[in-house]
């Protein structure tokens, strides 16, 4: 037979890719374990002897790795959750690798009640889940999709992260954006800090050069200063009926710098944000104060962040010409609102958590049936491109090199239709969680090895939609 | 098909178009994320598509817009819009269209129904068109900053009535909405006087009537309260709301200075 007639069939005289089994299981999109603590399953006392910080973390992944059980491994170690990210042959004993290593720092007695661990499906909806911000404390905060990407850059700038994880991984990260970006998950503010730095900001764009001033030097004076400061303040000055507690909580913030009360009619001239926390039982800031403040600033914006209870801002302040009060009844309405927000939302984007996570389930699985297609089709053509051979190289050998050619291609099309609905069946048997049986009953009349859908062999040039 | 049913065609596309963006950024400040993307691409369409307009009239005529009053209106929304979207490229600003296209759309609907496109009789010298130019800009420059001032005032709105949800935290800062609504009104206001000197030059070669008249009383009033809000803001501290309700009325003064000369081509009075 000339090369031209085997073209379409004689290529698949190759061995089917079944053989490589274990390759398979490294690749296996589903077969990852998540393992650790978090604030719903352990208390502070208990994840900051978990916590691993810094540099520790990358020696805390060579470790991890170092067991032949973990092939691939992240680490996520925030305040509220200390979770490893693993993927190797069998979960049951990357779990067991992780427990060991979180007992060699906490005893396994202090930690094991603690520890959770998810597996195949249930893991890779746990970081979808984790990096969407659904698992978090305050739910949509958007920390927490920072904090596991930086986690997955650590584990990728000392290799500990393969094909497995990245593309769980890069899919989660596509997952926790459209929420982000379809959702409203992470509207409305969730602290009195943030509220009232995200009022300012709806007055003052930025508030880098903006005059802040505390009336008050307690606890929250200073967490608000913190906020505020991590708002974007630079220029903070501190008032106090005692003048020694404004000057240490003035020592205690960059840049913050500390006043008698006494001169509270200049300093309101020269303030942008007025954040009131005395203990005093009446008004500090009477409508009077404020009109003469309001009229010297010439029209700019004042705006009174009234946090003491009783109140220290007189509620007519309001009133005025470019004048803004808030109280504290008024933050915490709007820290209810976040809050309600959030969680009508929640539902919204655990729906599209969902959704996504099928479909890579269903992508994963589509990959798990790929070897068995493609071991299907070769054993049938090269069937076929041998009884060709064999026939044309005796009773048809006086057929012409254009008729040898139709026959390899008449061929090649009947192999075709006579696979589409074998092949069809098979992919919509993996949509299906007990469609593995079909795959090895396919093995079996085909004569081909039968092996678990998940130690097939994947082909790693295919990814997720993203 | 003739040059003018193009033009009328396209005229018809760029309304739509105005329109579909005036919708979406109404979409984007109820807080829809749905077609939101697309509002600022359409509303440069929409402004291509006016300028494309202008082509094919003006070769089909042979003719200068600004010889017609109402291609005047519809150019000093192709200019206002032109601004927006430069603009609209700062965080948060986007949502200002929602003030600026339908100022748009309801500038070429004006110019296209109220009144036949006339030539105005006495463009001929070279300080009438001078007179109308410095006028255009300058009204294309405050109705910027007359949307800036809108806006202004229903953020500062949400904030007095401590309606922290949505809206408030879609619109630009106060302090941001003030600076570039005072900005673009200090960059119209010497164009406008422009306009106003070179219209009291001319004043003595027209007719003057009832209706000439309150059109000029109404170009002087703009004027005036401009004025007064750029004064009063250096001196008196004049900002926010005080400074934006100013803004606003100087440009409805200013913008029926062109409704008075639509009615007057539809009406042959004035």
């Amino acid at each position: 037979m000339s090369r031209d007639s085997r073209t379409n069939l004689a290529h698949s005289a190759r061995p089917a890719q079944h053989a490589d089994a274990p390759k398979g299981q490294q690749n296996d999109p589903l077969k990852v374990a998540v393992i650790g603590v978090s604030y719903k399953s352990a208390p502070v006392a208990v994840r900051e002897r978990v916590a691993i910080a810094g540099d520790e973390r990358e020696q805390f992944l060579a470790q991890l790795r170092g067991d032949h059980a973990v092939r691939e491994a992240i680490l996520v170690s925030t305040c509220n959750r200390v979770e490893i990210y693993a993927a190797g042959d069998s979960e049951e004993a990357v779990i067991e690798r992780a427990k060991q290593l979180f007992s060699q720092r906490v005893p396994a007695d202090d930690i094991r009640p603690f520890l959770y661990d998810r597996r195949g499906r249930d893991a890779v909806h746990h970081v979808f889940r984790v990096a969407s911000s659904l698992d978090s404390l305050v739910v949509g905060e958007p920390q927490i999709l920072g904090q596991v990407k930086e986690a997955f850059e650590i584990a990728t700038s000392c290799d500990a992260v393969g094909g497995v994880l990245t593309r769980a991984m890069t899919k989660a990260f596509h997952v926790a954006k459209r929420v982000r970006s379809e959702t409203a998950l992470g509207a409305g503010q969730v602290s009195v800090a943030s509220v009232a730095v995200d009022l300012a900001k709806t007055i003052y764009a930025d508030l880098g050069g903006r005059e802040v001033l505390l009336l008050g030097a307690g606890e929250i004076a200073e967490s608000a200063a913190r906020a505020l400061k991590a708002g974007g303040a630079t220029r903070i000055v501190i008032a106090n009926r005692s003048f020694d507690k404004a000057e240490a909580l003035a020592s205690q913030i960059e840049g913050a710098a500390a006043r008698p009360l006494t001169d509270l009619p200049h300093l309101l001239e020269a303030a942008d944000i007025v954040l009131v926390s005395t203990g005093a039982a009446n008004f500090v800031v009477t409508r009077e104060l404020a009109a003469q403040a309001v009229k010297k600033r010439r029209g700019r914006a004042l705006f009174f962040v009234d946090v003491a209870v009783p109140r220290n801002v007189d509620p007519r302040v309001h009133d005025l010409d470019n004048c803004y009060r808030y109280d504290v009844d008024d933050l915490e309405q709007i820290v209810a609102q976040g809050l309600e927000e959030r969680r009508a939302e929640a539902d919204a984007a655990e729906r599209l958590v969902r959704a996504e996570l099928d479909a890579y389930v269903a992508w994963a699985r589509q990959l798990e049936v790929t070897p068995t297609v493609v071991a299907i089709r070769e054993r049938v053509r090269a069937t076929l491109a041998a009884e060709l051979e064999r026939t044309l190289a005796g009773r048809l050998k006086h057929l012409p090199e254009d008729d040898r050619k139709a026959l390899g291609v008449m061929l090649e099309a009947a192999a075709n239709k006579i696979l589409h609905a074998p092949t069809r069946a098979l992919k919509q048997a993996m949509e299906d969680p007990d469609g593995a049986g079909l795959v090895d009953s396919a093995r079996r009349l085909f004569d081909l090895p039968v092996t678990s859908p998940a130690q097939e062999p994947v082909d790693e040039a295919r990814s997720p939609r993203h | 098909m003739n040059l003018t049913r193009i033009a009328d065609l396209i005229l018809v596309v760029t309304a739509l178009a105005y329109a579909v963006a005036s919708g979406l950024y109404f979409l984007q400040l109820a807080g829809r994320q749905t077609g939101t993307r697309v509002a600022r691409p359409i509303l440069a369409s929409a402004a291509t598509l006016q300028l494309v307009h202008f082509f094919v009239t003006n070769a089909n005529a042979k003719a200068c817009p600004i010889n017609s009053v109402n291609q005047a209106t519809s150019l000093m929304a192709l200019v206002a819009t032109t601004i927006f979207l430069f603009v609209s490229r700062v965080k948060k600003l986007e949502v200002v269209g929602a003030f600026v296209a339908p100022q748009a759309l309801a500038a070429i609907l004006a110019a296209r129904l109220v009144g036949a496109p006339d030539t105005e009789p006495a463009v001929r010298t070279a300080v009438l068109p001078l007179h109308i130019t410095s006028i255009l800009v300058a009204s294309a420059l405050f109705a910027v900053a007359s949307a800036l001032a809108a806006t202004y005032l229903l953020q500062e709105k949400q904030l007095k009535k401590k309606k922290t949800t949505g809206l408030l935290q879609r619109l630009p800062a106060l302090d941001v909405l003030d600076r570039a609504s005072h900005r673009f009104l200090l960059a119209g206001f010497p164009l406008l006087t422009i306009g106003i000197l070179t219209g009291l030059l001319w004043i003595g070669h027209v007719n003057t009537n009832k209706l000439a008249l309150l059109r000029q009383l109404l170009g002087y009033t703009a004027w005036i309260l401009f004025a007064v809000v750029l004064l009063m803001r250096s001196a008196g501290g004049w900002r926010g709301r005080r400074a934006a309700w100013g803004t606003i009325v100087g440009f409805c003064c200013a913008f029926l200075v062109y409704v008075f000369y639509l009615v007057r081509n539809a009406t042959g009075v004035g």
